[in-house]
Parts: structure tokens; C-alpha cells; sequence
């Protein structure tokens, strides 16, 4: 009897069924057949001691369904956001070797329209106004150089 | 030795039960108005100023000059990573003005946490524009331009 029989006996033995173990592989299946109609049917046999209509299973059944698909909303709403991988981002990792050689710990600015770093400073200020001046624009990503995050709050 | 320059005080705001606390009421210009709302000072945070989705919203807040393209990644004191977005704006405290960036953070949706614990910054801003000396004995906040 393989280890999988033998818990199978246990369960039947605890309910006192009178299954006889499989002989061959393709009593296997037959057995495990038998198992299932058995769960099934102790599980009916709960529910009706629970539920005396079928009505009443269905409208318990609904409840759970709604609680169930509001707990799934409540963790979507608070599920951690996806990081999405931008333009910037790959332009950042294209330049990060030499920037994080040069340049650790200031603050870029990416245009990713011109593909390219924009703006180096000290601050989210000083890259943001070198950003400006290089280009005439007013919208940049930045990153400060060897962090994940652009400041600390 | 340049000594920094003293343009603005106020008092500590006098809490419940004894407690004074160093906030201090900031002007930003946004839409034409004028919009006040109430920042703690000095708080030690990099940006000039930080606020949340929601205080931006209770305060109408009209900001329009934004200058980061997609939402930036900063990092709170208590190791969490949420989204922001960044504008530019003037601001007046105590007759004087300035430029700042202002990160508007999304408390909602931080990107490595869930955000049940985050509080959004309890309807406060932090505001670190100028130097600030706290001068506890006279429960007095000197604001001070960091260069002269």
C-alpha cells in the first residue's frame, strides 16, 4: 500500500467505511472515485444540517460570494502599486555605470523625448533649473544617482 | 562669519494639554489665489514642501505647474516608498516669497507596502523652505534665509 492508500484507509477506517483497498492501478482510480462521492456526500450532509431548503444554501452561498468579492476589492485598493519601467528609466540604466561613478548622489534630469540626461545637480532645484535652461522645457523625470528614491520625507 | 538673516517669527501653536506645537501657516499661490494651509516646521524632510493627494484636495489647492513627467519615487522616514508628483509654486510665509517644489505624495498607493498604517501626514503639511530656530523657552519659531 503506497503512502497515498494508506492515508486514504485512515480516513475511511476514522469514518468507518467499508471501502476495500484498490489491488491494481486501475482500482486506484475507482477508489479515489469513491472518495470523492464520499466527501461529496458528507459535505451535503452538512450543508442540509445547516440549511434546510436549498434556497437557504443559495442565499448563504450569495452572502459569501459579496463578502469574498469585497474582500477583494479592499486588497486590490491596497495592494502595492506596479512600478512601471518608463522611458527615463531605461535611459537612466543606459547612463548608470558612468553616472554612478561621476555623479553619486545628485539628482538628474531625464528628457526622455531627447533620450538623454538633461539637467545635474545638487537638488531636485539645481537639476531641474540646469534641465530648463539646456532644453527650454518644463517636464522632466528625475532620479538622484545610486538611490531608488529621488528624497527622503 | 555671515550670520543668517531673521525675517519672520511665530508663536508655537498651543495644543490640548500643554503641548506647543512648531507649525507654522503657509500662503501658496496657485490659480491667482491664495490658499493657506498649516505646515509643521522644519521637519528635516528634503523637499521645500510636502503634502498629501488629499490635504491638495481639502485646501482646493489649484497646482498647476507641474514638472516631473511620471510619478517620482520618494521615501518616508519609516522606510516606505510612495509616489509623488512635483510642482512648482510660490509660497509666502511671514511677507516673504519663494519659489518651492511642492511633492504631492499619494498616500493611497505607496509602491512597497500596503498603505493601512500610512496616515496622510494628518492633514498637515512639512515645511522646509527656510532654517528654523526653535526657540522652546519663548515657544517661538524664528524663520531665518539659510545664506546672507
Amino acid at each position: 500500500m503506497n503512502p497515498k492508500q494508506s492515508a486514504f484507509a485512515q480516513i475511511f477506517q476514522k469514518e468507518a467505511i467499508d471501502v476495500s483497498l484498490p489491488a491494481t492501478r486501475g482500482d486506484e482510480h475507482e477508489y479515489l472515485f469513491q472518495l470523492i462521492e464520499f466527501t461529496r456526500d458528507s459535505l451535503d450532509k452538512q450543508w442540509s444540517a445547516k440549511f434546510s431548503t436549498t434556497d437557504d444554501k443559495i442565499d448563504a452561498l450569495s452572502k459569501e460570494v459579496k463578502l469574498l468579492r469585497s474582500e477583494i476589492r479592499r486588497l486590490k485598493k491596497y495592494a502595492p502599486q506596479q512600478e512601471e519601467y518608463t522611458e527615463s528609466d531605461r535611459i537612466y540604466e543606459h547612463f548608470k555605470a558612468e553616472l554612478e561613478e561621476k555623479y553619486y548622489g545628485k539628482v538628474v534630469a531625464i528628457d526622455d523625448d531627447l533620450g538623454r540626461i538633461v539637467g545635474i545637480g545638487d537638488t531636485l532645484s539645481d537639476a531641474y533649473e540646469a534641465a530648463k535652461e539646456a532644453t527650454r522645457k518644463k517636464q522632466f523625470d528625475f532620479k538622484r544617482v545610486g538611490y531608488r528614491y529621488l528624497n527622503r520625507i | 562669519m555671515a550670520h543668517p538673516r531673521e525675517f519672520h517669527t511665530c508663536e508655537y501653536t498651543d495644543a490640548r494639554d500643554d503641548r506647543f506645537l512648531p507649525l507654522v501657516e503657509v500662503s501658496i499661490f496657485s490659480g491667482g489665489s491664495k490658499r493657506k494651509i498649516t505646515a509643521w516646521a522644519d521637519t528635516g524632510c528634503e523637499p521645500d514642501l510636502v503634502i498629501s493627494k488629499s490635504l491638495l484636495q481639502s485646501a482646493k489647492l489649484d497646482l498647476t505647474n507641474k514638472i516631473n513627467k511620471n510619478p517620482q519615487l520618494d521615501r518616508t522616514a519609516d522606510g516606505r516608498e510612495v509616489s509623488v508628483d512635483i510642482y512648482e509654486a510660490i509660497c509666502e510665509v511671514g511677507g516673504e516669497k519663494q519659489t518651492i517644489h511642492i511633492h504631492v505624495m499619494d498616500t493611497s498607493n505607496p509602491y512597497d507596502n500596503d498603505g493601512t498604517t500610512m496616515t496622510p501626514l494628518l492633514g498637515l503639511g512639512f515645511f522646509n523652505a527656510y532654517d528654523v530656530l526653535f526657540k522652546g523657552t519663548h515657544r517661538e519659531l524664528l524663520f531665518c534665509h539659510p545664506k546672507e
